[in-house]
């Protein structure tokens, strides 16, 4: 069914090569106004990035029929994601079903090299015109140029890597110092190991990393770990964000595994070594994890 | 209240896995707790309609807390510290304790109001 070469929905459709977008996209980002339910039309962002299909925020729809449709449904079945080609109809059933409950939302068109978008109202029926284009039967509905094609391409990238780029920096300097905390817990007659130092006075800690690592490594040391630190409060943020902008049962394990890595922070001695493995795990394999709950 | 919640979380810092450079672990925490805040509030009004969402992609959010979180790395330096930390050493055990218990809950609600404000009205920013 969701064959990224040959696709067929289930209600008939058949992947058409003449089609009008590669992508449909659902995000009230822009504006940053709870109206704008927002579907983009994408023809040539292909080689940039923005190139996924997210049908975000709302978790769920209900169409014409009054059926509850869940947005991994519409992505599943209506749009191919990861920027597969979507037939012209396929884009227009998805508009006229979201519009059956949703009134108010943007609708920006793209046209070559022109984003369109209406103001803020109900568009009416979405149809398509004799030479391709899309109407709306509300005459108020008008279409005004937008020019924030480019700017959100490059974002959408951003956007998806931050998460990764979090985890794997967090990861890699943790990792880093466990490898130089080794040197300086291990390898002495007394106190030979992280438990026992720990348990130094913390003069006694810092002249031993400083005969290890030298006075600036050590120091390298103490603060590289509230990087990590840093980067796991960061991640808390942006998992927030990620909930409130689509609550799933996905995201809200996302938020609690890494609330989860800044309170293991606080247990004394071995704290931050357990938040590692944490961040470590959900860098690996925190994505699949939370997709594999959000399907459930 | 801001600067009692600051010499809180210096305080189990302290006593943390980081107590190497409690100002920073402080900093981040008490950063991140407050960006959060702003980040559910501004939610919360936004699905009420009151006020827009300001954010509007990850990367805000990330430089947002990124900044929320310097600010205190400059405001408190370790002269402001030294003057909280005497206006609130001296507390005897029953305020200690009392302290923690209201910062503990304000930390707790701080973590719950993120699922509370997401599902409240899913979906409508």
């Amino acid at each position: 069914m969701n064959n990224p070469t040959l696709y067929t929905d289930p209600s008939g459709y058949k992947f058409e090569g003449n089609r009008m977008s590669d992508c449909i996209r659902n995000d009230n980002s822009w504006g940053g106004s709870s109206f704008s339910q927002r579907f983009v039309f994408n023809s040539s962002f292909q080689n940039n990035g923005y190139s996924y299909v997210d049908m975000g925020q709302y978790s769920h729809y209900v169409n014409s029929k009054g059926e509850r449709v869940d947005y991994s449904e519409v992505q599943n079945n209506y749009i191919t994601p990861y920027s597969r080609p979507v037939s012209r109809d396929q884009i227009i059933t998805a508009l006229n079903n979201i519009q059956s409950v949703y009134k108010f939302y943007s609708v920006q068109f793209r046209s070559g090299y022109t984003s369109y978008a209406t103001s803020y109202g109900d568009i009416g029926n979405a149809t398509v015109s004799s030479n391709g284009g899309l109407g709306f039967s509300n005459p108020t509905a008008t279409l005004t140029p937008l020019s924030f094609w480019a700017e959100e391409a490059g974002k959408s990238n951003l956007f998806g890597d931050i998460n990764t780029g979090l985890g794997a920096f967090g990861t890699l300097n943790s990792i880093g110092i466990n490898i130089a905390h080794d040197y300086i817990s291990y390898g002495f007659k007394s106190a030979n190991g992280w438990q026992e130092f720990n348990k130094l006075a913390s003069n006694q800690q810092a002249w031993r990393a400083a005969r290890v690592l030298g006075k600036t490594g050590a120091n390298i040391l103490k603060y590289a770990k509230n990087l990590g630190y840093l980067g796991a409060a960061a991640g808390v943020g942006v998992a927030t964000y990620q909930l409130i902008e689509k609550p799933t049962l996905g995201n809200a394990t996302r938020l609690a595994v890494q609330g989860a890595a800044i309170g293991v922070a606080f247990i004394p001695v071995v704290g931050w070594g357990v938040s590692l493995g944490i961040g470590a795990a959900d860098l690996i394999w925190g994505d699949q994890f939370y997709n594999w709950i959000d399907k459930q | 209240m801001l600067n009692y919640l600051y010499y809180k979380l210096f305080q189990a810092s302290l006593k943390s896995s980081l107590k190497d450079t409690p100002e920073f672990m402080t900093s981040i925490s008490f950063g991140g707790l407050i960006s959060v805040n702003i980040l559910v509030i501004n939610a919360f009004l936004a699905k009420l309609d009151i006020f827009p969402f300001l954010f509007s992609s990850k990367i805000q959010v990330f430089i947002f807390v990124l900044i929320t979180i310097l600010f205190p790395i400059i405001f408190y330096n370790k002269k402001r510290y030294k003057t909280i930390q005497k206006k609130y050493y001296q507390e005897n055990n029953n305020e200690r304790i009392k302290g923690n218990v209201i910062v503990a809950i304000y930390v707790a609600i701080s973590f719950i109001s993120i699922f509370a404000v997401a599902f409240f009205k899913p979906g409508k920013l």
